[in-house]
């Protein structure tokens, strides 16, 4: 555990509680919501650009390589790695390898569909035996520019706290302490540009 | 005594024996709680000194009464016996799952025994067979009608889209979202019963929400409603009745006129749909600094805090003093008697050797 993964487990928490939710719903798995498809990314798509929503990852050109395609301009979605498989199986799925460029590709990327690029992460957000038929529910947090920022409070800095043990070890000096505090306020900024996508596993 | 950290403090028992949760923001190893006021006295029965530590169950805790004298006993407080309990807020996972036998839709009664939930709980149920598919992975808040039988406190179940199911599961959400203010999902959509031409909406968990506050509506069309996905409106009033004379309810400023439709359940058949929800977004600055009211009323400045949408970080880890074991009271207080009693706590926090 540390102070950025602290951060981004906050910001993720907010996300998941302030939201506005649209569940999958033309998957096959016969659960509430379903698993992942196109036609549901496309509709978050539709329903982000409807609401003016800019994206945030600009166009990658194509260029002469074999087995690579342009990426086009793209909102960006974070979610849990639990959805790789899932994400591998949507209609027009394309991993990073296949990019016509490798620079500016986070080591998080997984992918695009359509104009969605994926990033993964272990921590990403789960709801615990949330479906209904009783399966993990994963929030798919699609999010355009500035839809949502990090509020830090003024003169209070993220700090690295150590103590010496000539500090905190008593008279033998036996210990040393670390920790860390942060003072920051996760929100969004505008509601209409960010969505939770919510799905289950096709197999769970 | 190194790197510890210790934290205390005091209170009198109320007038009502309820659990005490005392926020202890660093956590605790350890606590030790005293009820000076029993101390001097002779109550029979009444704890008087308590104790608990890592390692040990929850709700338990070593014990120190009196008897009908001045003798003093020791006793243990076993497995959520009333005694001490250690509690993290953030945590958000349903607790284990209870399995239930009927939901009759005509009577509302949901059928699951020995369910162990309290009137004002919030459960999820999952895994119905047969019918009242729609309420499934949905949160609700209950009421306990029984050691066997509860019901949803803000849901009609009569509409003939519900059927009767014969088996369902059922878990108990332990703590709301950390974020306040929360999302919540709408049961019911009508036009205000006071306020008439303004939009009155009905959610299945306690809403938490205050004048002022602005939300968005997401109600999609499988919903029978048109007109309210993605709306925003004002809450102008909160607790109005609706029809059912469910009070779980804001009134939004959104004229009756710029919808169409009626609310209603969708069938099964239509499953699987998006939920229709309350999204806060923030809030209305004029209707907090000038107190807007039902009544269109400028009670002036309120005090406004601007940055009240979704941004309170409500987690805390919490000491929870119980109530005690059925004879012997708990560190909360008495189990009989007057209240008023004083009581002091402390509890540290050290390293685990």
């Amino acid at each position: 555990m540390d102070l950025r993964e602290t951060e981004d487990q906050l910001t993720r928490d907010m996300l998941a509680a302030t939201a506005s939710v649209v569940n999958c719903t033309h998957g096959t798995n016969g659960d509430t919501p379903t698993n992942l498809t196109r036609s549901d990314i496309d509709l978050i798509y539709r329903t982000l650009v409807g609401n003016n929503a800019k994206t945030i990852a600009q166009m990658i050109d194509g260029t002469n390589k074999f087995g690579t395609a342009p990426v086009r301009n793209c909102f960006l979605a974070m979610c849990h790695s639990d959805l790789t498989p899932d994400m591998q199986n949507v209609n027009g799925f394309r991993p990073t390898a296949e990019y016509p460029a490798q620079q500016g590709i986070g080591e998080s990327e997984f992918g695009n569909i359509g104009n969605v690029r994926f990033w993964i992460s272990s921590a990403g957000s789960v709801l615990p035996t949330s479906s209904a038929l009783g399966n993990n529910v994963y929030n798919i947090f699609v999010t355009g520019l500035e839809a949502y920022g990090i509020v830090d409070q003024d003169g209070y800095p993220q700090q690295f706290r150590y103590a010496p043990k000539e500090i905190a070890g008593g008279p033998l000096m036996l210990n040393a302490t670390a920790a860390y505090v942060t003072a920051m306020v996760p929100r969004l900024l505008n509601d209409a540009w960010l969505l939770s996508l919510r799905a289950t596993l096709l197999v769970s | 005594m190194d790197n510890t950290l210790i934290q205390q403090g005091y209170f009198n028992v109320g007038a009502t024996l309820a659990q005490r949760i005392i926020p202890v923001r660093a956590g605790f190893d350890w606590v030790k709680v005293v009820n000076y006021t029993e101390y001097g006295a002779t109550s029979a029965n009444a704890g008087i000194e308590f104790f608990w530590q890592t390692g040990m169950p929850q709700g338990s805790a070593i014990v120190k009464y009196h008897n009908s004298s001045t003798t003093m006993l020791s006793a243990l407080f076993t497995l959520n016996q009333g005694g001490i309990y250690y509690q993290d807020t953030s945590v958000q996972t349903p607790e284990t799952v209870v399995t239930g036998t009927t939901i009759d839709h005509a009577t509302g009664i949901f059928t699951a025994a020995s369910h162990g939930y309290a009137t004002g709980d919030v459960v999820r149920v999952t895994g119905t067979t047969t019918g009242m598919y729609q309420v499934q992975g949905i949160d609700f808040t209950i009421t306990r009608l029984g050691a066997n039988t509860f019901s949803l406190t803000n849901l009609l179940t009569t509409p003939a889209a519900f059927v009767n199911a014969t088996a369902f599961s059922v878990r108990r959400i332990p703590f709301n979202p950390i974020y306040y203010p929360r999302r919540r999902v709408i049961t019911a959509v009508q036009a205000g019963t006071v306020l008439t031409t303004q939009t009155l909406v009905t959610m299945s968990v306690t809403h938490g929400y205050t004048v002022g506050q602005e939300v968005r509506v997401n109600i999609p069309s499988v919903w029978g409603i048109s007109g309210l996905y993605g709306v925003l409106g004002v809450i102008r009033a909160i607790g109005e009745a609706d029809s059912n004379g469910y009070t779980n309810t804001i009134t939004l400023d959104i004229p009756t006129s710029s919808w169409s439709g009626t609310f209603a359940w969708p069938v099964s058949t239509l499953m699987p749909f998006t939920y229709a929800e309350i999204v806060p977004v923030g809030e209305n600055v004029d209707a907090t600094i000038h107190g807007a009211t039902a009544a269109g009323v400028d009670t002036g400045p309120l005090n406004p805090n601007l940055l009240d949408d979704a941004t309170r970080n409500t987690a805390a880890i919490n000491l929870v003093l119980g109530t005690g074991n059925g004879t012997i009271s708990g560190p909360a207080g008495k189990t009989a008697g007057s209240p008023g009693d004083l009581v002091f706590w402390m509890a540290g926090k050290n390293y685990l050797i």
